[in-house]
């Protein structure tokens, strides 16, 4: 009884475990939109434009001086708007992505390519410090 | 036969685990997606394998087999079912047999959950995951196999495998419903951490340093905080009914091992909403991840391996050697990485003042942190004693109150002053807007305790500070909830309502932050402390604070699990009788462990707490002590609040559903 059971427990385990090197199953895992440079870009667009929006809410909630409102308000702005343009640039760049070979996924790319900014990741849109060689956003190679 | 296939699992999910390790990052290193597969299955087969043991070791302990050493030592035929069931976790073996599957069960649903997302950052963290699980199934294995045959050994030196008829019970301080979810509620906090630690390791590994890590372990972190919390507080209300000395935390090794790893993951989870918000605290954040996991470990080490005295340690073992090197390699591991990847982890933005929520965030992380390493040096003391001087020798609970009380009153005031600072920074017109009422009413609060009698410095200081954080915590709600009445047309109810729920993070906190002062509140009441003892006969009298005890009876009795005395006692309130209580003393038949079973009378102003000590030495008379406990159900009553808020802060986020 016991040989038995520990058999059936070891198969049901190795076939589980092993069934899609078993059935050779190629499936490649979804990126998700999270994980594309554009995706990770909407992000930080959502994440400054959530930020406004709590700091119109702040100020409707009377804790914050008009001035100080004014000054924040035109500071997440800026930043909104320097966001915008890189989500920009990298629609253009979508017309070379496409070029890329079909099979290939996107995080696997390493021909870090030259954007229009050095201070940005072509990637993503992380802001890098100038001596940066990976980003810090998306992990990706990044060439001056 | 079960505890074969308990054994054989145990085994197999160790080789398991290996394989999930190696296929994990060697398809990740190939982009193999069929190897990564397998990897990300391995968890699930892991989890499997570690049920059926657990299943096995349930199976044996509640069909009474005694042959086996971990079941003879930890569970006796007479015990109730529920305690049984919760004996599996009362011993070494068991309770890592249990830690071991909790944490196949979160890296279990961590990977389910991420499996079609982060397919850079799922392959490490599922082999850190794995590694951790091996290191656990290692210790199941190799050190502490709960599956131990009993072997007699004859005067003629012949081992021969033997079972008792009963076994020795569970020890007597361990029957008690709390004890039956506080054990699994703990380790699932300790060991949730697991997940967010894997992810940054992961996220440093791959240089992901982004938010994308952050994201992902929000919830897992989240709801391992608030399980860790819970533990902590149910273990102190554990201690309270029953260990009766009065108290609930007494600074014991164990309990400081559970609140440590618990401050660094408050600091982790304030300092990363300013990574999200703002790209700030970078380092910060892998540092708190980091030692917050790191800490879950040590403090396990510390109180499994015998390296500090407790009254909850466990026996000292072998496992000592094993839980070292996993110390040291976590501390020096982490510690490298985190250096080499330090230009990946620069904030994308500065300080710009320090009136500011950042700076708030960051004075927290300093003031917790502080906390956290002042009760680290407690705990470690006697080992540093052991080493210098030859002996152990502990700190005791002075020290830690002595330390602990200013830095969490320090905490306390920051609870209320830091939402009311601005991100950024904040004008001295926006401080003032914000500051006046509550700290103007807490100022009015101060005197009205001091002529109320509280005279000492850090009660008055604890009490106007729990006025002052309440006032904030109801300024922001009010203010919140009237300025959507303004934008929305909604009635006062129904705003604050949609409030709480479209910003829940930020308002749950709030609830949380109001459970916190519920707690401090609870626990400031200790400075009001009154006793009473008295060796008391059938109608003697004792007073103690605004009670008087009348012993109205003395009796025993004996049952199949104990024999019990207990006193009945009438208590008064000048002349009315409010209650009777019934302290008893019990002494268990199968390990003929003495334990004390308090009553207490509970009110909001305070608790009665009587203990029945024993007879007197010629057995005519009961020995009664009696505690007033004043403001003690507040800090049950927090920690219920806490959990409360945590919910609401784990609420879907409508903003972000709509943002997308």
């Amino acid at each position: 009884m016991l040989p038995l059971a520990l058999i059936v427990v070891a198969v049901v385990t190795v076939v589980f475990t092993l069934w899609p090197v078993l059935t050779g199953t190629t499936r490649r895992f979804e990126t998700s939109h999270m994980d594309t440079p554009t995706g990770r870009l909407e992000q930080r667009k959502n994440i400054v434009l959530r930020n406004i929006t709590d700091l119109d809410f702040e100020f409707a909630m009377g804790k914050m001086a008009e001035g100080d409102h004014t000054s924040m308000r035109d500071a997440l702005k800026r930043q909104a708007g320097s966001i915008l343009e890189q989500l920009e640039v990298l629609k253009q760049g979508d017309a070379v992505a496409t070029a890329r070979p079909a099979n290939r996924p996107a995080h696997a790319s390493n021909d870090a390519t030259t954007g229009p900014s050095a201070a940005f990741c072509v990637h993503c849109g992380q802001k890098l410090p100038t001596v940066a060689r990976f980003c810090s956003g998306c992990g990706e190679k990044v060439v001056s | 036969m079960i505890a074969d296939l308990g054994n054989f699992a145990l085994m197999a999910a160790l080789v398991f685990s290996l394989f999930g390790i190696f296929s994990a990052l060697y398809g990740s290193y190939r982009d193999d997606s069929r190897l990564m597969s397998a990897g990300y299955r391995s968890v699930g087969a892991v989890f499997f394998l570690v049920s059926l043991a657990m299943g096995s070791l349930w199976y044996l302990i509640l069909n009474d087999d005694f042959r086996y050493e971990y079941i003879a030592s930890h569970s006796n035929v007479d015990l109730p079912l529920a305690l049984k069931i919760g004996s599996l976790w009362s011993g070494q073996q068991g309770s890592l047999l249990l830690w071991t599957w909790m944490l196949t069960v979160v890296s279990t649903i961590a990977v389910a959950t991420q499996r079609t997302r982060h397919n850079r950052l799922l392959p490490v963290a599922t082999a850190v995951m794995l590694g951790t699980a091996t290191f656990f199934l290692y210790l199941n294995n190799f050190s502490a196999n709960p599956f131990e045959h009993l072997v007699r050994i004859s005067p003629t030196g012949n081992e021969a495998l033997w079972g008792p008829a009963d076994g020795r019970g569970l020890n007597p301080l361990l029957q008690h419903w709390a004890m039956v979810i506080h054990p699994p509620i703990l380790y699932m906090g300790y060991i949730g951490f697991v997940v967010p630690f894997a992810f940054a390791i992961a996220a440093l590994w791959t240089r992901q340093l982004g938010s994308a890590w952050v994201v992902t372990v929000r919830r897992f972190t989240l709801i391992s905080w608030a399980l860790l919390g819970t533990g902590i507080i149910l273990g102190a209300k554990w201690a309270y009914v029953e260990l009766g000395w009065g108290g609930y935390w007494g600074w014991d090794p164990v309990e400081n091992a559970s609140l440590m790893p618990w401050l660094a993951g408050t600091a982790y989870l304030h300092s990363v909403i300013v990574q999200e918000k703002r790209g700030m605290l970078k380092v910060w954040n892998i540092v708190l991840i980091c030692l917050t996991y790191w800490l879950c470990i040590l403090g396990t080490a510390l109180t499994r391996t015998g390296a500090v005295t407790s009254v909850h340690s466990f026996a000292a073992s072998d496992i000592g050697t094993p839980f070292t090197v996993a110390v040291v390699g976590i501390f020096v591991g982490c510690a490298l990485l985190i250096v080499r990847r330090l230009p990946y982890l620069r904030s994308e933005n500065k300080l710009d003042s320090l009136l500011s929520r950042e700076s708030g965030f960051l004075f927290n992380n300093l003031l917790l942190l502080a906390a956290t390493f002042s009760v680290l040096f407690g705990v470690l003391f006697p080992i540093f004693s052991e080493a210098i001087a030859g002996s152990k020798v502990s700190v005791g609970q002075a020290y830690f109150n002595k330390v602990e009380v200013p830095l969490g009153l320090l905490l306390l005031a920051l609870v209320g002053v830091g939402p009311l600072l601005s991100y950024r920074k904040t004008s001295t017109a926006s401080l003032r807007k914000n500051f006046m009422m509550p700290v103007s009413l807490g100022l009015v609060a101060a005197p009205i305790f001091f002529i109320l009698g509280v005279r000492d410095v850090w009660p008055l200081i604890s009490l106007t500070l729990c006025v002052f954080v309440t006032l904030t915590i109801v300024q922001e709600f009010h203010k919140g909830t009237r300025a959507r009445m303004h934008q929305q047309a909604e009635n006062y109810a129904l705003a604050m309502l949609n409030l709480t729920r479209r910003n829940n993070r930020r308002y749950g906190g709030y609830i949380v932050h109001f459970g916190i002062v519920l707690v401090f509140l609870g626990v400031t009441g200790s400075a009001f402390v009154r006793e009473g003892r008295g060796v008391v006969g059938t109608g003697d009298e004792i007073s103690v604070g605004p009670y008087r005890l009348q012993i109205e009876d003395i009796t025993e009795r004996d049952s199949a699990n104990y024999y019990s005395g207990a006193v009945t006692v009438a208590v008064y309130q000048g002349d009315k009788r409010v209650d009777t209580l019934h302290p008893e003393r019990r002494v268990y038949h199968a390990s003929q462990q003495p334990t004390t079973e308090v009553d207490i009378l509970q009110s909001p102003q305070r608790d009665l707490y009587l203990v029945f000590q024993g007879f007197n030495e010629d057995q005519t008379k009961a020995v009664l002590q009696a505690y007033v406990n004043p403001l003690v159900m507040w800090l049950w009553v927090g920690g219920l609040v806490i959990i409360m808020g945590t919910l609401v802060c784990l609420l879907p986020d409508i903003r972000a559903k709509k943002v997308h």
